[in-house]
């Protein structure tokens, strides 16, 4: 009892009693999240302003003779004739590792019922990108797991890529099987106690989703064991707009947080589309001046602010980084869509997903014409590098050949070659969903493939060659793939190492 | 031009004709304008009408306040906090006082869109908050 009562006097003591001098204005109209507010001539642009009841709000349009506010709370409670107040401080969230394994909201509070998130530390939501001084070119690689984006839309850490797509063609699982592998190789780093290893810790915003997609996420990502080094920030389509428009900067907050502080972080925005609907319904609101399909002029600059804090800092900057994966939904295959070439021309490369592939049964879907990585490459391990160079090249010559074979009955040798290896690298980069790969059991596979092993396996075999083959190289090959995970390289000697492995494989798949 | 834009011209230069030299609005003249108005059989009426209204009521609160106390109304404290209000804006001020029990003690001045508060209840409401 004592107790509560010191805890009372010291906050007491501790009470600042002095006059207060508040800035105020009164509701004048109340819409779908938006208040028009009379007064507040002190109030700062992005301020939050605190309405009854604790509701907070964003100034975001500060006309002449009113203020345009987005409300972050539930509205029913207020009505026009309101005060409301300034608070003199930026829109912040907490920050920090205690909110790893946390469901969060846009603005940070925990909606995962595990009670309060243990953090004393908040940064700003809206905040400069870093200039061009502490910056540092991409060089170190971030694994996805996934065969066909490694090898040909190789990702470095402090990229921007963008995952683009019709719906249901597999992005957000691309995302989530980034996420599932950094946990594998954070848990398969910690264990091996390499002081210079690095973790990748994840931040997953859901943007204008169901709940149940973003619960299915959530239990996916528990099942994988990845959920400790997860941060979810949730704006589901039943949020308001004000929460979808502002939880990708909550969520590169929390991201930047990790840069800064000399660590590596990756941030997925699922999905960027919504986010610019989002901000179209909050500024049709706002009654701002409507440019091309009613997106208001600023949504180029509502992205770029955004994708522009992702980075990869210098050794004087703390050697941070964080890697962003923006999702962008198309309608019908249209990648020239206003939104969809925005976010293109601002990030480093694209992961093009294709409805007919994904029909098709090759998942991931990735479409070898229009998928880049402008940076990535700068960042691939030298083993997978030697092995995966020509990969692109092969598969771009063996979509073209397909197509002209169809009206040709006699081919020539080279011609069919093509087609058999194209036909076969195909087969390869089917990967079941969650079940990434490992770098080293990948660059394995590819040189396997390089070096013909797998033209005497037939074409519908191959997938299950794959499986045989990531079986067998855990365990009797495990040799040769520890030397390329530890020296990155593909030595001859591992090389030889390799070519006896896989030969004693083939004898056994056979 | 829009219309809009052209009442709220027209309301302002009204609000300015109807200021004594302190900047006060004058009743007299208010009704005298509104009196004008009326004969003049305006198209727009209704609307200038409000933006002239929002231009008075604006006006007017850049110098009058309105101070909520928690007691009951002393002259003394009353002129203590005209003084001091027209010392910090610099101008002429009036005062309107209103009894408010919530306050329970101290009081509340509100002057243009700013609070002045220094009332039992905020430090209440501030503990309150420091507990959460």
């Amino acid at each position: 009892m004592s107790s509560i009562t010191d805890l009372i006097r010291k906050e007491i003591e501790n009470l600042s009693t002095d006059a207060t001098r508040t800035n105020v204005g009164t509701i004048t109209t109340l819409a779908d999240g938006v208040a028009k507010v009379e007064g507040l001539s002190k109030v700062m642009f992005n301020e939050m302003v605190e309405f009854p009841n604790n509701i907070l709000g964003i100034a975001l349009n500060l006309d002449e003779d009113s203020v345009g506010c987005v409300l972050l709370g539930n509205t029913s409670s207020l009505k026009e004739g309101d005060e409301v107040r300034t608070t003199g401080k930026l829109l912040s969230v907490p920050v920090g590792k205690a909110l790893l394994g946390r469901v969060v909201d846009a603005v940070g509070r925990p909606i995962d019922d595990k009670g309060a998130i243990d953090s004393d530390l908040s940064s700003p939501v809206e905040k400069i990108a870093p200039g061009i001084i502490p910056r540092k070119s991409v060089d170190q690689p971030l694994q996805t797991g996934i065969m066909a984006v490694d090898s040909m839309v190789p990702i470095g850490r402090g990229q921007r890529e963008l995952i683009i797509g019709d719906r249901s063609t597999g992005k957000t699982t691309i995302a989530i099987d980034t996420i599932i592998n950094q946990a594998k190789i954070n848990k398969q780093g910690e264990k091996s106690g390499d002081p210079d290893f690095r973790a990748v810790y994840c931040i997953y915003v859901a943007v204008g989703q169901k709940n149940s997609n973003v619960a299915r996420t959530i239990k996916i990502l528990e099942e994988a064991g990845a959920l400790e080094y997860v941060i979810i920030v949730s704006a589901p389509a039943a949020d308001n707009p004000a929460n979808q428009y502002l939880a990708p900067y909550s969520g590169c907050t929390m991201g930047e947080w990790f840069m800064e502080n000399g660590m590596d972080a990756l941030i997925v925005y699922d999905d960027l589309s919504k986010h610019a609907v989002a901000y179209r319904q909050i500024s049709l609101i706002l009654k701002r001046p409507s440019g091309r399909e009613a997106y208001p002029g600023d949504v180029f600059y509502l992205h770029s602010r955004l994708l522009e804090r992702s980075a990869r800092l210098n050794e004087n900057s703390g050697n941070g980084s964080l890697t962003a994966l923006p999702i962008i939904e198309t309608q019908m295959g249209d990648v020239s869509g206003y939104i969809p070439t925005n976010v293109i021309s601002i990030t480093d490369g694209q992961i093009f997903l294709e409805t007919d592939l994904f029909n098709k049964g090759i998942r991931p879907a990735v479409s070898v014409g229009l998928s880049v990585s402008r940076v990535g490459s700068a960042a691939q391990i030298k083993a997978y590098k030697k092995v995966a160079g020509k990969v692109k090249l092969e598969l771009a010559q063996f979509r073209e050949l397909a197509a002209f074979s169809q009206f040709e009955s006699d081919l020539d040798a080279s011609t069919k070659a093509r087609l058999d290896r194209g036909a076969r690298i195909v087969e390869m980069f089917k990967q079941g969903a969650y079940s990434p790969i490992p770098v080293e059991v990948q660059s394995a596979i590819m040189w396997g493939m390089q070096n013909d092993f797998f033209d005497s396996v037939a074409v519908q075999d191959i997938q299950r060659a794959v499986e045989s083959l990531k079986e067998y190289l855990s365990a009797q090959g495990k040799e040769a793939c520890d030397e390329i995970y530890n020296s990155g390289k593909l030595e001859d000697s591992t090389a030889q190492k390799l070519r006896v492995a896989f030969e004693d494989w083939k004898r056994t798949f056979a | 031009m829009t219309f809009s834009s052209k009442y709220k011209r027209l309301a302002k230069s009204l609000l300015h004709l109807s200021l004594n030299e302190e900047g006060h609005i004058v009743e007299s003249k208010i009704e005298e304008i509104l009196s004008s108005l009326r004969s003049s059989n305006h198209t727009g009426l209704k609307s200038l009408l409000r933006y002239f209204y929002t231009e008075v009521r604006r006006h007017e609160y850049t110098y009058h306040a309105v101070a909520e106390i928690g007691c009951k109304d002393d002259p003394s404290i009353t002129n203590s906090i005209v003084k001091r209000l027209e010392s910090n804006i610099g101008k002429n001020i009036k005062l309107t006082v209103i009894e408010n029990p919530q306050i329970i003690s101290g009081c509340r001045i509100r002057l243009k869109d700013d609070v002045y508060e220094d009332s039992l209840q905020s430090r209440l409401q501030k503990l309150e908050k420091s507990f959460h």
